[in-house]
């Protein structure tokens, strides 16, 4: 069966960010990772999973070089089109071809639900990091949808922390989005998209989580 | 977005009861609960007055509406 992120009316109605809170909540997570000065005026920051690659650009306007990650050619492709800043690599995030403890910033946006082992791209994400780095990780939470895609790697927020801690990733804020699935399973309603899987969106919520590599305060808030 | 849905009035031609102009399927942008949603409707093209079909009102768009809502 085909998957969401896959079918492209959704790829449209999602603003080729492929998932629930598009550009814009990547956009207010490195906002807020910047007030909080979290992040460094320059360095390097990977985005896993990077589709199409529209975040790229966005990393890029706050000084850091961007390289995406993605297994899909087609995604490589079809990103030719786009507007784009940063390199993207054809390679798997379980198994990132990246230099260790470079990587002052690493995204996750609704990726991890979609991997069989999460805790694999977690490992190498801490792997990645600077001993100052962060991780931005965003993704579906509640019990997980009988769909062989994202929607079946739902986790529940606590399942999801405890993924993180396991992985040497410290939750420092987390903000609960899950207006941002209703959003997106009202648009795929709106424009006529009838696709089975955008129908359990609204069953399931979405999470916000800036953590830090291994011993940063654990400070939590929500939206 | 260029995928907007069109909705015609349900049942015959209708005239805006202001200007008496016949009513032209235009595009409306539409807002509820902070979401925007882009739709060609038909309206007036001279005061922009707007006219939501009953289906369209009590079908997809109350669908949409209960997405939206925080139940």
């Amino acid at each position: 069966m085909k998957q969401l992120w896959q079918d492209t009316r959704f790829q449209d109605i999602s603003g080729h960010a492929l998932r629930p809170g598009g550009l814009a909540l990547t956009e207010y997570a490195l906002r807020y990772c910047q007030k909080a000065n979290l992040l460094p005026k320059q360095g390097y920051a990977a985005d896993m999973g990077t589709g199409q690659g529209v975040s790229l650009a966005l990393i890029h306007t706050i000084g850091l070089t961007a390289i995406g990650l993605d297994l899909s050619r087609t995604f490589a492709h079809q990103s030719r089109s786009l507007p784009s800043q940063g390199l993207r690599l054809i390679a798997d995030v379980c198994k990132p071809p990246l230099a260790q403890g470079r990587f002052c910033l690493i995204l996750f946006e609704c990726v991890l639900s979609l991997l069989e082992d999460p805790g694999q791209a977690l490992f190498w994400a801490h792997e990645l990091l600077t001993p100052q780095g962060i991780c931005v990780i965003s993704d579906l939470v509640g019990s997980p949808q009988a769909h062989a895609s994202c929607l079946g790697g739902a986790r529940k927020r606590c399942d999801w922390q405890d993924l993180f801690q396991s992985h040497k990733l410290c939750v420092l804020h987390y903000e609960d989005r899950s207006k941002a699935v209703r959003e997106l399973a009202a648009k795929l309603c709106w424009y006529g998209a009838d696709l089975a899987q955008g129908a359990c969106l609204p069953a399931v919520g979405y999470g916000l989580w800036i953590c830090g590599r291994n011993n940063q305060l654990q400070t939590q808030g929500s939206a | 977005m260029t995928m907007a849905p069109n909705y015609a009035p349900d049942e015959g031609s209708w005239l805006c009861a202001h200007c008496k102009e016949p009513l032209q399927q235009l595009k409306v942008p539409v807002f509820y609960l902070g979401s925007a949603f882009d739709v060609l409707l038909p309206r007036c093209p001279k005061c922009g007055m707007t006219f939501v079909p009953k289906s369209l009102a009590e079908g997809k768009m109350l669908e949409v509406e209960t997405l939206l809502e925080d139940k």
